[in-house]
């Protein structure tokens, strides 16, 4: 957020990265702030990413009971 | 970032050799050193008196049968011992941590709020006063258990409206210190001081403070919910009123999941401080590391049902908090990889800071690996509330928590105090505190798996000689600690004079732009970091 050399705001596909890498914990130092990020657009696209995180886990957990 | 560029000269009172004296010193600062200072002795002062409880349930312990103390006085203990343990000691020795170390790591003069955070910390002495009072209230102290379950804490006597307004202020304190911390670190940091260059001690506990502030207003609605139905009418928890006691358990654990991290998340920072430093590399993975903090923290809130297994659930929703939790293991698995590959080929020395965050690095893995065994439902539902599950937090919370602070405390106790600690009692120290640690808890693994139940003051006589052993353990453990405060005093005293980096490996701001001791204001000049 600070620093000059910044050019491109990121995409939402771009943000998604960022949160699903932090989702898994793992991301290459030289992936860190080459691009723009606006702080909402990481809190919003972390809520969803923890949405679907939850949904994939139930949707795991149904197909597990259907064949139980 | 402005603020942080302004000198820190606005008040003549705050020049250097202008400090208030006496008792006025501590009691209107508004400086975080000495902030950080009040923190920190005020937690090792919860610590011993938590300590005492402790040893009290450990002596009844010792042998079957009632020998010392009353059911009722023993239930009290195991109350206040975890409410003071985790609220008094260990929650204010990282903020004691927070306040010394984040505005000399960032470049900063002080924290962003100084009159807030003396306030944030004058808070904590009456909350203390209010679980201590407790005990002497009609009834006896209320033995509910630090996780304070209805309907027994709607039962309980007026201990326990004593005990919810200390929670009350505990959680108030919590949320002013990390607004103030999330605004220090967000707004102060020295130019060119970019997040993904912040030492990784202010990245935890900057994804800390958003822990608490999110979930220590669900912890005050859970007791306020409590309040209200003990005292005007309502029936949250109450079933025959059309409430629900399970429902507590949802909010309280809602709070208490993401708690865990709050306490083993600075732990973590500190660790990942240390082990660079005595391992004289830098970091490894230094981007994964802050990605798998905001991981386990976004985790932690997806997770609180582990903990009521056994409460009644659908199968549904048991394997939901199985899968999700076991998922955990993965971004931890990744910060414990990390860790070793730090040391991998490293020049590696064991001084007693590095001694201990070794200590944390190997039982905190083993309290992981028991959680993993925890988090399983049909095996939980047998260990459920048994001795397996005391051990398993004591190794996060002690071996985790604990021997983290120790490792921070020896690490920067020269910067502090401009004084080295004497290094042959603090190996001592270290191996003790292994020692006994490990003696008093990893036999409460077996007495689990045998069955014992937790939060009993009598028990069966085939689990005698385990509990020796264990009460062995946690007296040798107490007294252990007298040495470390022997050490702290005697550095503070008579210590040797310390360089300004006496750590070849340590390369935060505080160690390489700050002189020994650290001066009154940080940095009334910010650094300007390339």
């Amino acid at each position: 957020m600070t620093g000059g050399d910044m050019q491109r705001k990121a995409s939402f596909i771009e943000v998604l990265q960022m949160v699903l890498s932090a989702f898994l914990g793992i991301r290459k130092r030289a992936e860190h702030e080459r691009l723009e990020v606006a702080p909402l657009q990481v809190v919003l696209v972390g809520l969803l990413a923890a949405a679907a995180f939850v949904v994939t886990v139930l949707s795991v957990v149904r197909l597990v009971l259907r064949w139980a | 970032m402005e603020a942080a560029h302004a000198p820190a000269h606005g008040h003549a009172h705050d020049d250097h050799g202008h400090k208030p004296s006496g008792i006025m010193r501590w009691v209107k600062s508004t400086n975080h050193k000495d902030i950080g200072t009040m923190y920190l002795w005020f937690s090792f002062t919860m610590f011993l008196v938590g300590g005492v409880m402790a040893l009290i349930i450990r002596s009844e312990l010792f042998q079957p049968g009632l020998q010392i103390v009353q059911p009722d006085f023993f239930n009290s203990m195991t109350t206040y011992h975890g409410l003071i343990m985790v609220f008094g000691a260990i929650m204010p020795a990282f903020v004691g941590f927070a306040n010394w170390l984040i505005p000399m790591q960032i470049g900063a003069p002080d924290m962003a709020f100084p009159r807030m955070n003396n306030l944030s910390f004058w808070l904590l002495p009456p909350a203390a006063m209010l679980l201590i009072a407790a005990q002497f209230m009609p009834g006896g102290g209320a033995g509910v258990g630090w996780t304070m379950y209805a309907p027994l804490s709607t039962q309980a006597g007026p201990a326990m409206d004593l005990t919810i307004f200390a929670v009350h202020i505990l959680g108030i304190s919590s949320i002013m210190g990390s607004i103030n911390i999330i605004t220090t670190i967000l707004n102060m940091r020295a130019p060119g001081l970019t997040l993904m260059k912040l030492p990784l001690f202010c990245w935890t506990w900057l994804i800390t403070a958003y822990l608490l502030v999110a979930v220590m207003p669900v912890l005050a609605g859970a007791v306020t919910m409590t309040l209200t139905d003990r005292h005007f009418g309502t029936h949250f928890f109450n079933a025959a009123g059309g409430g629900d006691p399970v429902l507590y358990q949802h909010i309280f654990w809602f709070f208490g999941h993401p708690e865990v991290y709050i306490i083993a998340i600075p732990a973590f920072g500190v660790v990942s401080q240390v082990i660079p430093a005595f391992s004289r590399k830098p970091l490894f993975g230094y981007a994964s590391m802050v990605y798998a903090t905001a991981s386990i923290a976004i985790l932690s809130f997806m997770v609180w049902a582990h903990h009521m297994y056994t409460s009644g659930m659908p199968v549904e929703a048991q394997l939901y908090f199985m899968y999700a939790t076991t998922l955990i293991a993965v971004p931890t698995g990744v910060k414990v990889f990390n860790w070793v590959a730090t040391m991998w080929k490293g020049s590696l020395t064991f001084e007693t800071p590095m001694l201990f965050a070794l200590g944390f690095l190997f039982l905190f893995t083993l309290g992981g690996f028991t959680g993993l065994v925890l988090s399983i439902t049909p095996v939980d539902v047998q260990l459920h509330d048994t001795y397996y599950v005391v051990a398993h937090f004591h190794y996060v919370m002690v071996a985790g928590a604990l021997f983290s602070a120790f490792a921070g405390i020896y690490f920067w106790l020269p910067k502090w105090t401009g004084r080295m600690y004497d290094e042959t009692l603090g190996q001592w120290h270290f191996w003790l505190s292994l020692i006994f640690f490990n003696v008093t808890f990893f036999v409460q693994h077996f007495l689990g798996l045998a069955g014992m139940p937790r939060r009993i003051p009598d028990y069966a006589l085939q689990f005698t000689e385990f509990n020796m052993i264990s009460s062995i353990g946690a007296f040798g453990f107490g007294l252990s600690q007298l040495l470390f405060l022997y050490i702290v005093i005697k550095c503070i005293r008579s210590g040797e004079k310390a360089p300004d980096k006496p750590w070849d490996g340590a390369d935060s701001l505080e160690w390489t732009h700050l002189p020994t001791p650290a001066p009154w204001h940080s940095f009334e000049t910010p650094p300007v970091i390339k």
